[in-house]
C-alpha cells in the first residue's frame, strides 16, 4: 500500500460559501448591441433580461456581454426596436 | 433470431419490460432512470405495447402503485434510483412483506449524490428482493426479462430489482440483440401468482399480522406470524439460487446467451491466484486490466457478481479454495465507525469465516460517487496488494480508492462585496428561462434578509456549480418533497431563537417537486399555517429531468412521458389547479403571476411579505426548451397566456378573490398554443376544447369574484 494519498481539502458538511460563476457570454450566437439613437430609456430590457445583465447607465442601458447569454429578449421586447441582434464573429 | 440495435442500457430495459409484455408501468421521473419510462411512455402511446401507464406523483407511489398492480395479477413494472430509491423505502419494504414479483430497474446513483455508484440499491440489501446488476445493456435487457421468470417463480415470488449503471451505461449506446416477441414469449409465460389478493373472486388481505395456524391467535403467536414472513423470505430467497440458475441456463439455451451459472460469472479463473470481484459496468475495465495482467504473466482472474442478493456464498466458498487473494472492488460503502467497508466484501468475508482454505482478502472502495475506473486502476490496486501477497500480511483491509487524506476546513462566509448581489448571473439556466428573472425580483423585492429554500430543480441546480454558488443568501437546498417541511422547521427554528423577526422564510420550488411530490408536506404547512413564502415556479412539468408530464402539465401537451404517439397523444388529463388547492386550504394569501406582467408579480410580492403565515404565489415560467419556442418569446407567451385566459392573474387575499388584470378581449387560446412545440399536434378539435374549457375556468372564476371574503 505504497500509493501517495491525494490530498483533499473539503469543507464541512459540503458548504459552499464561494461566490463564482461561468462566464456565459460564450453560450451567445447572437449578440445584442443597442442603438441609443432609438432608445428612450424606458428600462424595458433591464427589467425583463432573465440574466440580469443589463444595467442602467447615463448613457442607455449597459448589457455585460461577459454573461449575456444572447436570449434575445431585449430584441424581442422594445417597444422602439433599439436592440439589434448581430450574428457573433467567429473567433 | 432477434435482431441489432444500438441502445444504451435504459432503453435496452424498456426493451426488455416490452418483450416481457408487461401489463402495469409505474413512472416517476429521475434522472439517470428517465428515460426508461421515457421510451416505455412511448411505446404505449404508439401502440406497441398494451399496458396501463401511471404517472405517479412520487417514488413512494409510484412502487406502491406497482405493488397494487401486481396484486391483481398484473406484470407490474418500475424503475428508480437514488433518492427516488430513498423516498420510496417504505413502499419497496412493503412489497417485500407482500410478496409481489413486481420488477424495478435501478439506474445506480448514490443517495445524497450525482454520479453512478451501488449505494441506492445496496441500501435496500436487508430486504428480501433480490438484486441483479447487470454489465453492459445487452445484459439489462436480459437480465428484465429472466428477472420477471425467476420472479414469478412460485418458490421464489419475491420483488427484483435489475440494477444498471447509471450514465456510464444508461446513457452509453452499444450493440444489442433484440430478441424476437414470439421467442420471449415461448421462453416467459404470462404471470401467474400463486395467490391473487385484489380480486373480488379471491378476496384475501395481505398482512404480515398472520398467526400461525394450529396456535391461537394471540399477540405472541402473531409475534412468531411476524418472524415468519420474514424467514419465509429468507427461505424463498435461498431456494432462489437455484431458479436462478434453471433460468440463465434456460436463457442460454433460448437466446444463445448466458451469464456464467447466473449468479457469479467468472473472468480468467481456472488458474488464477488473485481474482478481482466486480459489479456493474466497472467489471469492463477489470476485464482488459485482467488482459494485460496476464500479458505481463501475472495469474489475475475476475469474478463478475451478477447476483447481489440472493448472494452466491456457496460460490465463493468454491472459488476461495484455490486462490491466493480475492480483491473485492466494491462501488459502494456501508459506513461503519471503523473506516467504512465494502458491501459485497462484507458477505465474502462472510462466506468464507469457517472455510478450511481461505485466501487473503481485500477491500477496495472505489468508483464511489461516480470517480472513474479505469483498467489502470485495477492495476494499481494489483501492485497496491503485491507486498502483502508476498508477505500474507495485510496491514490495511479496506482501502478507499483512489487514496486520499482528507482535510476538513470551515468555510468563511461570502465577503461583503459578494454580497452586493443576491444571485450572480452566470448561472447554468437555459437561454431565455425565466426563473432567473423570478429570482432575480423575489430578492429586488424583499432584499436580502431572507431565508431561501430551493427545493431541488433547474433553480437550485443551476445556481450551484462545481465548487462555487451563484447565490450569496442562505440558500438551504431541499431535496424533492422536503421544501414546506424544511421551511416550517426553519421558520420555527427561527421563532425559538427569537430571531424571525424581519426574516422572510421563502420555499422557491417547482410545480412538480411542490405541487405533485411535496404536496403532503405542503398540506400539512398549510394547515398548521407556517410562516412561509412560497414561490413556485410552474413550467408545467419536470423539467429539470428532461421535461416529463407533471400534474400541473396542461391538457394534450407533449411532454416526455406523455409522447405524441400514433394511438396516444399528449397528456389526457387536465392541469392541476394548485391555487385553487391552495384557496381550499383557507391560508392568508394566495396569488397568481406571471413574468409579463412585474408590477403585478412585484405587486404580490410585497403583499404576501407584509401578511404573516402560510403565502402563496404561484408564477408562470416559461421554458423555452421544454415548451419549444424560440428564447427570444419567453415574455411574450407569457403574455400570451394570460392575454388569452389560459393563465388568469389573480389573488385571493384572506378569502376575497379578485382579478389583479382582465384583459379587456381575451384573445383566441390558439394564439397562445401555435407558438410552442408541445401544441404542434393539437387538432382543431383540440384547440376547440381546451378554448371551452378555458371559457368554462373564467366562469368559475367570475363567479368566486362576486362571493364576500368568508
Amino acid at each position: 500500500m505504497s500509493k501517495k494519498p491525494l490530498v483533499l481539502e473539503v469543507p464541512f458538511a459540503g458548504i459552499l460559501t464561494n461566490v463564482a460563476t461561468i462566464p456565459t457570454g460564450g453560450w451567445r450566437i447572437w449578440r445584442p448591441v443597442i442603438n441609443y439613437d432609438r432608445c428612450k430609456r424606458c428600462w424595458t430590457c433591464v427589467d425583463y433580461c432573465p440574466e440580469g445583465v443589463i444595467a442602467k447607465a447615463d448613457e442607455g442601458p449597459k448589457i455585460d456581454y461577459n454573461y449575456c447569454k444572447g436570449c434575445g429578449i431585449c430584441e424581442h421586447e422594445c417597444p422602439f426596436k433599439a436592440v439589434e441582434m448581430v450574428r457573433e464573429l467567429r473567433r | 433470431m432477434g435482431h441489432i440495435e444500438a441502445l444504451n442500457s435504459n432503453s435496452a430495459v424498456a426493451y426488455g419490460a416490452m418483450l416481457s409484455r408487461v401489463q402495469v408501468v409505474c413512472a416517476y421521473p429521475i434522472t439517470p432512470q428517465v428515460t426508461i419510462v421515457e421510451y416505455l411512455a412511448s411505446f404505449i402511446n404508439d401502440g406497441l405495447l398494451k399496458a396501463e401507464y401511471v404517472e405517479a406523483e412520487g417514488e413512494y407511489g409510484m412502487v406502491a402503485a406497482t405493488m397494487g398492480a401486481a396484486a391483481t395479477g398484473a406484470r407490474a413494472f418500475t424503475a428508480t434510483c437514488s433518492q427516488g430509491f430513498a423516498y420510496a423505502y417504505e413502499s419497496i419494504t412493503a412489497a417485500c412483506a407482500r410478496r409481489v414479483p413486481i420488477v424495478m430497474a435501478i439506474v445506480n446513483r448514490p443517495i445524497n449524490g450525482f454520479w453512478p455508484d451501488h449505494t441506492d440499491s445496496l441500501s435496500g440489501r436487508d430486504w428480501p428482493w433480490l438484486q441483479f446488476y447487470a454489465e453492459h445493456a445487452q445484459e439489462a435487457l436480459d437480465n428484465v426479462i429472466m428477472a420477471y421468470k425467476v420472479a414469478e417463480d412460485w418458490d421464489v415470488h419475491l420483488p427484483t430489482m435489475v440494477c444498471n449503471d447509471g450514465f456510464y451505461t444508461s446513457y452509453v449506446m452499444e450493440p444489442v440483440d433484440i430478441p424476437e416477441q414470439d421467442e420471449v414469449d415461448e421462453f416467459l409465460p404470462p404471470f401467474k401468482p400463486r395467490y391473487i389478493r385484489a380480486d373480488p373472486s379471491t378476496p384475501a388481505s395481505p398482512g404480515i399480522f398472520a398467526s400461525p395456524r394450529g396456535l391461537p391467535p394471540s399477540i405472541y403467536n402473531v409475534t412468531l406470524g411476524m418472524m415468519a414472513w420474514r424467514l419465509g423470505a429468507e427461505e424463498a430467497l435461498v431456494k432462489a439460487k437455484e431458479v436462478i440458475k434453471k433460468v440463465n441456463y434456460e436463457f442460454g439455451k433460448k437466446f444463445g446467451r448466458s451469464y456464467g451459472n447466473g449468479l457469479v460469472e467468472e473472468y480468467m479463473t481456472e488458474d488464477a491466484e488473485v481474482a478481482f470481484v466486480t459489479m456493474g459496468s466497472m467489471t469492463g475495465p477489470a476485464r482488459i486490466a485482467v488482459d494485460e495482467l496476464r500479458n505481463k504473466g501475472k495469474k489475475v482472474g475476475l469474478i463478475k457478481l451478477k447476483s447481489f442478493r440472493p448472494f452466491p456464498i456457496e460460490d465463493f466458498k468454491r472459488l476461495g479454495k484455490g486462490l491466493k487473494a480475492l480483491v473485492v472492488c466494491d462501488r459502494n460503502v456501508v459506513n461503519t465507525g471503523y473506516g467504512g467497508v465494502g458491501a459485497s466484501y462484507l458477505e465474502i468475508k462472510h462466506s468464507l469465516w469457517y472455510e478450511k482454505e481461505r485466501p487473503l482478502l481485500f477491500n477496495f472502495i472505489l468508483g464511489l460517487c461516480g470517480v472513474e475506473v479505469s483498467p489502470t486502476d485495477y492495476i494499481d490496486i494489483i501492485d497496491m496488494t503485491s507486498k502483502a501477497l508476498e508477505t500474507g500480511i495485510v496491514d490495511k483491509e479496506v482501502v478507499w480508492y483512489p487514496p486520499v487524506e482528507l482535510k476538513i476546513y470551515d468555510p468563511e462566509p461570502i465577503p461583503e462585496e459578494k454580497r452586493i448581489k443576491p444571485c450572480w448571473p452566470g448561472t447554468t439556466l437555459c437561454q431565455g428561462c425565466a426563473e432567473p428573472l423570478i429570482f432575480r425580483h423575489i430578492f429586488e423585492t424583499l432584499g436580502r434578509n431572507v431565508v431561501v429554500v430551493p427545493q431541488i430543480g433547474c433553480g437550485a441546480w443551476s445556481s450551484n456549480l462545481p465548487g462555487s454558488t451563484a447565490v450569496t443568501v442562505p440558500f438551504e437546498f431541499s431535496w424533492l418533497p422536503q421544501g414546506p417541511a424544511v421551511c416550517s422547521g426553519i421558520s420555527r427554528g427561527l421563532k425559538a431563537l427569537g430571531k424571525e423577526e424581519g426574516i422572510h422564510v421563502i420555499l422557491i420550488a417547482g410545480d412538480g417537486s411542490y405541487g405533485d411530490m411535496g404536496f403532503m408536506t405542503a398540506s400539512g404547512a398549510m394547515e398548521r399555517n407556517e410562516n412561509v413564502l412560497v414561490v413556485c415556479f410552474d413550467n408545467e412539468a419536470y423539467m429539470n429531468t428532461g421535461r416529463q408530464r407533471s400534474g400541473a402539465t396542461p391538457y394534450k401537451a407533449s411532454t416526455m412521458t406523455t409522447p405524441v404517439g400514433t394511438v396516444i397523444a399528449g397528456k389526457q388529463r387536465p392541469k392541476k389547479d394548485l391555487p385553487k388547492i391552495h384557496f381550499a386550504h383557507g391560508i392568508p394569501y394566495v396569488a397568481t403571476a406571471t413574468v409579463a406582467f412585474l408590477a403585478d408579480f412585484k405587486m404580490k410580492l410585497k403583499k404576501a411579505a407584509s401578511i404573516r403565515g402560510y403565502r402563496y404565489i404561484h408564477v408562470l415560467s416559461p421554458c423555452p426548451t421544454g415548451w419549444g419556442f424560440p428564447t427570444e418569446r419567453s415574455i411574450e407567451v407569457s403574455r400570451l397566456s394570460v392575454q388569452s385566459g389560459i393563465f388568469p392573474l389573480y389573488e385571493i387575499d384572506h378569502g376575497k378573490f379578485r382579478f389583479t388584470y382582465k384583459p379587456k378581449e381575451r384573445i383566441p387560446v390558439k394564439d397562445y398554443l401555435q407558438i410552442q412545440s408541445r401544441f404542434r399536434h393539437l387538432k382543431d378539435e383540440d384547440i376547440k376544447e381546451i378554448q371551452s374549457m378555458t371559457e368554462e375556468y373564467w366562469a368559475e372564476l367570475e363567479e368566486l369574484e362576486k362571493t364576500e371574503a368568508t
